[in-house]
């Protein structure tokens, strides 16, 4: 289990205190997921391992206290569960848009961490020269967006290459530092955790506290 | 020496509400590794030492 700012997050930090220009929205939008393979949140990711169906939501931001005053960053966001679910990530954004997500198909990158065609169930198009994550692993789509078979240099923003990216698993566009290119792509923390088991209808508050020192 | 605008730490925390209004509190569910934590400290107080011209432990 591991709560992170981000790469990405660092960068939107640092761009908050810029102000106007660039122009960073503040990142209290929350989203939640399923985390089916148990993996753990790193610097490095740039997208949620299986977002949920559920819309992200806007959450409310203050200034708490933990150690001198007001030096916490607080988020409070309460998501509603439309199906039985067990929530196992959470993840903070500057954007309500779910970025759409393909899924892996066989051969290409399935049981490799060198080769460099991403072969997915459906045309995917998060772009070229735009980033997407599976399971840990970053990678750069160069080649081949709007198909089923895209060109992706491997193990992009620090993350390492991963030989066990399986077929069906879940691949979501996302922006390291410096890009931008995806709507709402831009992860400021992530974390995994324990499942919480929601039946439909349940809700958990999620409280999420950033200290500065 | 004191880091500045470093981010300290990152807790979070949760309350399941079901939807028969029912409330679980879960209390803190994850948080930034402590381990790493400790580790700044630890390259802190070798910083400290050295600038002190104490070179014979951290």
């Amino acid at each position: 289990m591991a709560t992170v700012v981000t790469r990405k997050g660092k960068e939107i930090i640092a761009a908050r205190l810029i102000g106007a220009t660039p122009t960073q929205v503040e990142p209290k939008v929350s989203a939640w997921g399923l985390n089916p393979a148990g993996l753990t949140a790193a610097a490095t990711d740039v997208a949620m391992f299986d977002e949920s169906a559920e819309a992200r939501v806007s959450g409310t931001s203050s200034q708490t206290t933990t150690t001198n005053a007001n030096d916490t960053y607080q988020l409070v966001a309460l998501m509603t569960s439309t199906a039985a679910r067990t929530i196992t990530e959470f993840g903070a954004f500057d954007s309500t848009t779910q970025p759409n997500v393909g899924a892996v198909a066989a051969g290409g990158v399935v049981g490799s961490n060198s080769n460099t065609t991403l072969n997915t169930a459906a045309a995917f198009s998060p772009g070229n020269n735009n980033y997407v994550q599976i399971r840990t692993e970053v990678m750069k789509v160069t080649a081949g967006s709007g198909t089923t078979a895209l060109t992706v240099t491997r193990a992009q923003n620090g993350s390492s290459a991963i030989s066990t990216i399986a077929v069906a698993d879940v691949v979501t566009p996302g922006n390291p530092p410096g890009q931008t290119g995806i709507s709402g792509g831009d992860m400021f923390v992530h974390a995994d955790f324990a499942g919480i088991v929601l039946n439909s209808g349940d809700s958990i508050q999620f409280t999420l506290s950033v200290q500065v020192t | 020496m004191e880091a500045i605008g470093q981010v300290k730490s990152i807790k979070l925390s949760a309350r399941i509400i079901r939807a028969d209004g029912s409330v679980e509190e879960l209390g803190i569910i994850a948080q930034s590794d402590p381990l790493a934590t400790q580790a700044e400290l630890v390259v802190e107080s070798i910083t400290e030492g050295a600038e002190h011209g104490d070179r014979s432990h951290p």
